[in-house]
């Protein structure tokens, strides 16, 4: 019966008279009616029972082991416990079988009995008084056992979302004041040379007018940049910007990137080299964008005083290979895992203005592109980044087919 | 000709203040972080203080926490915070320093300037 509680449910079977109470015709049939009726009544009980006398000869049996080989009235403790062995494919190979049979042997206190497989035994025993016999109560504890640890993983689930909840709300916080701190820097530059605009407009001043207003056009820039970060990254997160590979003309965006960057940027020296790549690549232009103008405003961002760029590409066998090299702060190397985090800044970031985006960003749409990316940096004496991106789609499982779905054009 | 002092990191931004406070008349000094900003009130003892709170080295909050602690001789100082950092949690934070004021970018140059004039005028009958 492998010990299944639930057999106690179909209460006295027939026939059970005569095998439970073999040995007891002496009583009288009220007598024999009462204790047929008390061990039905005991077979609802999740727990089964053994009742042996000072011999350790079996006495009584519950009902649980109604038709069980070897549990006969007479048998032998020995005889029952292999009996029991057998119910519960137990052989003598198990690690709970010597256990189980050392609790036999004493037939003293209680036990638990834990099986690798899932099965879970506890044993009660129990003297009669007058030292009269033990009586041995067992319960299949599996199922409350599998009920509990069921529980506790639901628990623990609970628990995991909760966090992850909390650290949801933790980032959204994090990402409101930076948002409201990051774009409020180049609203005022902009607000302050509007303000200053219209003053030079009264003195006539055409120098200092055109000054201000490529200022003003600088700080756009910079807004604009930092906006289609922060929506590109939620279309990331939520799967709707997906690779569109083209003709892309790679040598060419990083040249106009690049002289784009110089223009906001004059005081930097950016050096590139893009001689060995072909006319056409095919990769997503609108992507490949977004990669070159995080990479390059950071190593002008963070190049310090004297920013000097490096702006490098190639081919390597299926991969374009993109390097951005500046001679700035550096990444310490504890941090070096992190900042391609949402939001994470590394130390050494502090003062300069910035998201925590624009790396998350670069690494996800790297990702698209089925490559990889490297960085190489020392403290104090700059950082490169290098990344690897895939010409096709047909290896490594990254396709630019799945989720047009998204409706999103690129 | 009364001296302020202008501490922010962010050069765009510090370029227009340098202008805006030229033309209101005062001489302007420059700082780009916390630091540099509390050897320059040392050295130069400006007679107000325009300060950012986001800063690399010293923050703007540092520097002003510095100086009230360490050295009282400035309490009558003016110190204007010039900050992005525009939540009400950040500014109740700085209160706790006795700012002469605290505004937030962007800035209406009128408005700083009004704040310029009021915060030496208090600054002025404070030392008296």
């Amino acid at each position: 019966m492998k010990h299944t509680m639930s057999q106690g449910k179909n209460a006295a079977p027939e026939g059970a008279k005569t095998e439970a109470f073999q040995g007891l015709s002496a009583l009288n049939d009220a007598d024999s009616q009462m204790l047929v009726d008390l061990q039905a009544g005991l077979a609802r009980n999740r727990e089964a029972y053994l009742l042996f006398d000072t011999d350790r000869r079996l006495k009584l049996a519950s009902l649980h082991y109604n038709g069980v080989a070897g549990m006969a009235v007479g048998a032998s403790a020995e005889a029952v416990f292999e009996s029991l062995m057998r119910e519960n494919n137990l052989t003598a190979n198990d690690p709970i079988y010597s256990d189980m049979k050392q609790f036999w042997n004493h037939m003293d206190g209680q036990a638990v009995f834990v099986q690798d497989k899932g099965l879970v035994l506890r044993m009660r025993a129990e003297g009669l008084p007058g030292g009269r016999g033990t009586m041995l109560f067992i319960s299949d504890m599996t199922k409350a056992r599998r009920q509990e640890q069921a529980l506790a993983d639901k628990t623990w689930e609970l628990e995991q979302a909760l966090i992850k909840e909390r650290e949801a709300n933790q980032l959204q916080r994090q990402f409101i004041a930076m948002v409201s701190h990051e774009f409020r820097t180049p609203l005022s530059i902009i607000d302050g040379n509007a303000q200053l605009i219209d003053r030079h407009v009264l003195k006539g001043d055409t120098e200092q007018i055109s000054k201000r207003s490529r200022t003003i056009r600088s700080a756009v820039s910079r807004l604009i940049q930092m906006m289609e970060g922060v929506l590109s990254s939620n279309l990331l997160r939520t799967g709707q910007i997906q690779i569109k590979r083209q003709d892309c003309d790679l040598a060419g965006l990083i040249e106009n990137l690049c002289a784009e960057q110089r223009e906001l940027s004059p005081h930097n020296s950016i050096h590139v080299d893009v001689s060995e790549l072909p006319p056409v690549l095919p990769l997503d232009p609108k992507l490949m964008t977004q990669i070159i103008t995080n990479l390059l405003s950071n190593a002008v961002k963070y190049g310090r005083d004297n920013p000097m760029v490096h702006v490098r590409s190639w081919i390597h066998d299926d991969f374009a290979v993109l390097q951005v090299g500046d001679n700035g702060v550096g990444i310490p190397d504890e941090e070096k895992y992190k900042i391609f985090d949402r939001f994470y800044r590394a130390s050494t970031s502090s003062g300069v203005t910035g998201t925590g985006i624009g790396l998350s960003l670069v690494r996800e749409m790297v990702d698209l592109h089925g490559g990889r990316i490297e960085v190489n940096s020392v403290v104090g004496n700059g950082t490169t980044f290098t990344i690897y991106l895939r010409l096709s789609d047909n290896v490594g499982g990254q396709s630019g087919e799945i989720g047009s779905k998204s409706g999103i054009e690129h | 000709m009364k001296s302020v002092l202008i501490i922010e990191d962010e050069l765009g931004l510090r370029d227009l203040l340098v202008d805006e406070i030229s033309a209101a008349g005062y001489r302007p000094l420059i700082a780009s972080n916390g630091q540099e900003g509390l050897d320059t009130i040392l050295s130069k003892e400006p007679d107000l203080v325009i300060c950012d709170r986001a800063m690399p080295h010293m923050s703007g909050f540092e520097l002003l926490r510095r100086l009230r602690g360490t050295f009282p001789q400035y309490r009558d100082l003016p110190f204007i915070f010039l900050t992005a950092l525009a939540d009400e949690r950040d500014k109740i934070a700085a209160e706790e320093l006795t700012p002469s004021a605290y505004l937030t970018k962007p800035v209406d140059f009128k408005l700083l300037q009004t704040t310029i004039s009021r915060a030496i005028s208090q600054g002025d009958r404070a030392r008296a």
